[in-house]
């Protein structure tokens, strides 16, 4: 016969890594919370017996804020698995412990697995196990799940508890919450147990504790089952609510998770956990906490730090930058001599060249931002600096977990929203997680990273570090705004409490450094030889075709012949045997004007494109914002991936240019072309800031929302938002410029 | 010649984006996070690491 055990733990605990050793499956392992937040099952078969497994949500607490709360409660109340095998990471023990004890206090048959006791061993952390398993009355056993180890005294241990426990019932764990607390607890005890309200389901005590936590699904179903009963029992929540708040200055949630540390401390302060070394670091991270967090010192600290990130970035970055430029420079002179005109040499040098190479070409600047960023979350800073703009989020209606969905997307720079917005799954409150979805995209990832350079330094190359820090801010309170704005308006919501864990400082290792930045840099240049290539050569046969009708070809094949007419033929051979610059007057003045005939049929044919078309039936509009057709087409093949920008204003700009000793950069040739200028190009960096996420990120928003609409919202929401953002931009600077 | 060849490179590069699109659609994209990472992603293709953790009380 096949027992039930339920996986559970809190995210990065190591449950599903532990779920695949157990049952053979292949689930994905996440390095990011919330990557399972439905139930899944499989099979173990073992010596012990034969086990159906099912892995959990990771949660952290088993009140129903989030829906991997409320998957992993509902398992446990309507399946009643035989065992919960908790998975609790021992190098974390405290803050693990915290779900445990939930468990307990549910009465639930619990079983530990004190699963990565390598990391816990590594940091000097020794765990007396057989002391944890008394003080918790449950039966406690070592694991290492990513080895195996411990897998079959787990198995033994979980057979033998579910044998035992059919003869006698499980305890159920009752903390003292203080008397207050506690006394209000008994009377509600009383009255549930009296009036057999939800006892079917719940232990009598257990339901008095979710009332004070304002456990909403609890108070739900409860006003289903008795309103009365309902009623009496929030009276008395309200009541203790308010005595608290009046003697305390605290709230009834918070007094219960703080008992619940504090009996997990009694245990742990029993000698069950030794500390080999190390434990002064952690006095020093409070040190240094106190000045880097200050309320005041904090954010002029984080606002140095960012500068001195972009500061760094630019000064060590230009100069590998620029060999690669004019690496992609010397291609392109080689392509063009080597390959006869045609089609082929258009796309190899305009298509392939000029636009990948023009995304390539940042590749030095982004590995030593990925650098810097690397060495701040190293080194425990951006937790830090998700700790300050906690305080802030709040003012703006967002949750604290909603910080690290915006870091992850690009907080700083170079993140992606993808993730940032499967991380805001580990936010309770749908309300707060639907703003944080709709406002993560606003984070400048790496994908924006090179229209943003591409912009500075071709129109800002004094201010480099200054102009990035201003997009950081722009960006961040943009989104703050937003939030704010949607929080007040279409996703009204109370806020949620919560806490986050900060990490000691530690100065990063070298080699760590380099495989993080190594491993962000791989990425963009994957991305650059695959998906942006794929897209270039669309986007190049986009604007190549359907080319010049033959009666404007012939008009232009007019205007040469008038021109070759109008001088002698020697002229003519002069023109094509000697370099400009040993040309006489005349032959200058006629190649001048054969090549101005060229431009111009190399633009029309360009405007005709079908890309060209829709650029330039755009441009109606898009003009109040400073951009030309050009951009147009750029910013609707930055739909696809951001880094498009990029690459389709280097195929533009290089279509259109027809001179084969021209080698410029991508930054060279917008800074000298028609219509640029640094209006043009914060009016652009605006827009990019803002409008529509890629369509990998609106397919996520999507999948997280659970309606195509909420995805349908962000493109339409933040496109116009980012054009009415552009406008104002280009509008008041040219009349401040004027 | 050069013209079929680039009809070719043309037509493989709109096979390619169209098939990376629909498997980003049903959520099978692989996991670069520049590429895009969705809910099925292959084990060690997304580095980007939760940079601190969080208690939700």
């Amino acid at each position: 016969m096949s027992l039930a055990i339920a996986l559970a733990g809190n995210p990065n605990s190591g449950k599903t890594t532990l779920f695949n050793e157990l049952t053979g499956a292949r689930q994905h392992v996440g390095n990011y919370p919330g990557v399972t937040v439905e139930k899944k099952q499989g099979t173990c078969v073992s010596n012990a017996g034969q086990f159906n497994v099912v892995d959990l949500p990771g949660t952290y607490s088993l009140t129903a804020y989030s829906l991997e709360e409320v998957v992993a409660r509902d398992f446990l109340v309507d399946e009643r698995p035989a065992m919960i095998v908790n998975i609790v990471d021992a190098s974390n023990l405290e803050r693990n412990l915290y779900l445990s004890v939930q468990f307990m206090e549910m009465g639930v048959p619990v079983c530990v697995a004190l699963n990565m006791m390598d990391v816990a061993k590594k940091r000097g952390i020794r765990i007396d196990i057989e002391k944890l398993s008394q003080l918790l009355n449950v039966p406690v056993v070592p694991t290492i799940a990513r080895s195996g180890e411990g897998k079959k005294k787990l198995l033994t241990t979980i057979a033998a508890a579910i044998a035992g426990n059919k003869e006698k019932k499980g305890t159920t764990l009752n903390i003292s919450y203080g008397s207050d607390i506690d006394t209000a607890l008994d009377e509600m005890e009383a009255i549930i147990s009296s009036d057999n309200f939800l006892t079917q389901t719940y232990p009598a005590r257990w339901t008095a504790l979710k009332y004070l936590e304002k456990d909403k699904q609890i108070m739900e179903v409860g006003n289903k089952e008795n309103p009365g009963v309902g009623s009496d029992l929030l009276s008395i929540v309200e009541k203790v609510t308010r005595h608290l708040d009046v003697t305390l200055d605290t709230h009834p949630e918070g007094m219960i998770a703080d008992q619940r540390y504090g009996f997990i401390n009694s245990v742990l302060k029993q000698g069950v956990v030794t500390y080999a070394h190390d434990r002064n670091r952690l006095q020093q991270s409070d040190k240094i906490d106190k000045v880097v967090t200050n309320r005041f010192a904090g954010p002029v600290i984080m606002v140095a730090i960012l500068m001195g990130l972009y500061h760094f970035t630019f000064t060590y970055g230009e100069l590998p930058m620029g060999w690669l430029e004019a690496f992609f420079g010397w291609l392109g002179g080689v392509a063009e001599n080597a390959l006869p005109d045609g089609l082929l040499k258009s796309l190899v040098i305009s298509g392939i060249i000029d636009g990948v190479g023009g995304v390539l070409g940042f590749v030095p600047l982004i590995m030593f931002m990925f650098l810097g960023i690397s060495f701040l979350e190293d080194s425990g800073y951006l937790a830090r600096m998700a700790f300050m703009l906690d305080r802030v989020f709040r003012i703006f209606g967002l949750h604290g977990s909603s910080v690290m969905a915006f870091i992850v997307s690009g907080g700083i720079a170079g993140g992606c929203a993808v993730p940032g917005v499967m991380a805001a799954r580990t936010l309770k409150s749908p309300k707060e997680r639907l703003a944080t979805l709709l406002t993560v995209p606003f984070m400048n990832c790496g994908a924006k990273l090179p229209v943003f350079v591409l912009l500075v330094a071709a129109f800002f190359a004094d201010n480099k570090a200054g102009i990035m820090l201003g997009i950081t801010l722009v960006s961040w309170v943009g989104a703050l705004l937003v939030a704010r704005l949607l929080r007040s308006t279409i996703i009204k919501g109370e806020a949620t409490p919560f806490v986050m864990e900060l990490p000691p400082y530690r100065l990063p290792t070298l080699k760590g450094l380099l495989i993080h930045t190594w491993e962000r840099t791989w990425q963009y240049v994957k991305k650059a030889g695959t998906v942006i290539l794929g897209i270039s050569i669309l986007i190049w046969a986009m604007m190549t075709f359907p080319g010049l009708d033959e009666t404007r070809q012939a008009q232009f094949e007019n205007k040469r012949s008038v021109v070759a007419q109008s001088v002698p033929a020697s002229v003519l051979d002069e023109i094509q045997s000697l370099e400009i610059d040993g040309l006489s007057g005349q032959a200058q003045t006629v190649k001048q004007a054969l090549a101005q005939i060229d431009q111009d049929e190399a633009q029309a044919g360009l405007k005709n494109s079908f890309a060209g078309r829709i650029g330039v039936a755009l441009e109606g509009i898009t003009k109040l914002a400073g951009f030309d057709w050009r951009t147009n087409i750029a910013l609707v093949g930055g739909f696809a991936a951001k880094e498009v920008v990029v690459s389709t204003l280097g195929t533009a700009y290089s279509l259109g240019e027809v001179d084969p000793e021209e080698t410029a950069s991508l930054s060279d040739r917008l800074r000298t072309a028609d219509g640029w200028g640094p209006l043009t190009a914060l009016s652009l960096m605006m827009f990019t800031i803002f409008y529509a996420p890629c369509f990998v990120t609106v397919v996520c928003i999507a999948k997280e929302a659970g309606s195509w609409k909420w995805a349908a919202f962000s493109v339409v929401f933040n496109t116009a938002l980012a054009f009415g953002l552009s406008v104002a931009v280009y509008q008041v600077g040219s009349l401040i410029m004027s | 010649m050069d013209n079929i060849l680039v009809g070719i490179i043309v037509a493989g590069a709109l096979i390619f984006c169209i098939r990376s699109f629909i498997k980003i659609y049903r959520g099978q994209g692989g996991c670069n996070c520049s590429s895009g990472c969705l809910a099925r992603e292959r084990k060690g293709h997304c580095s980007q690491n939760q940079p601190f953790k969080i208690i939700n009380k």
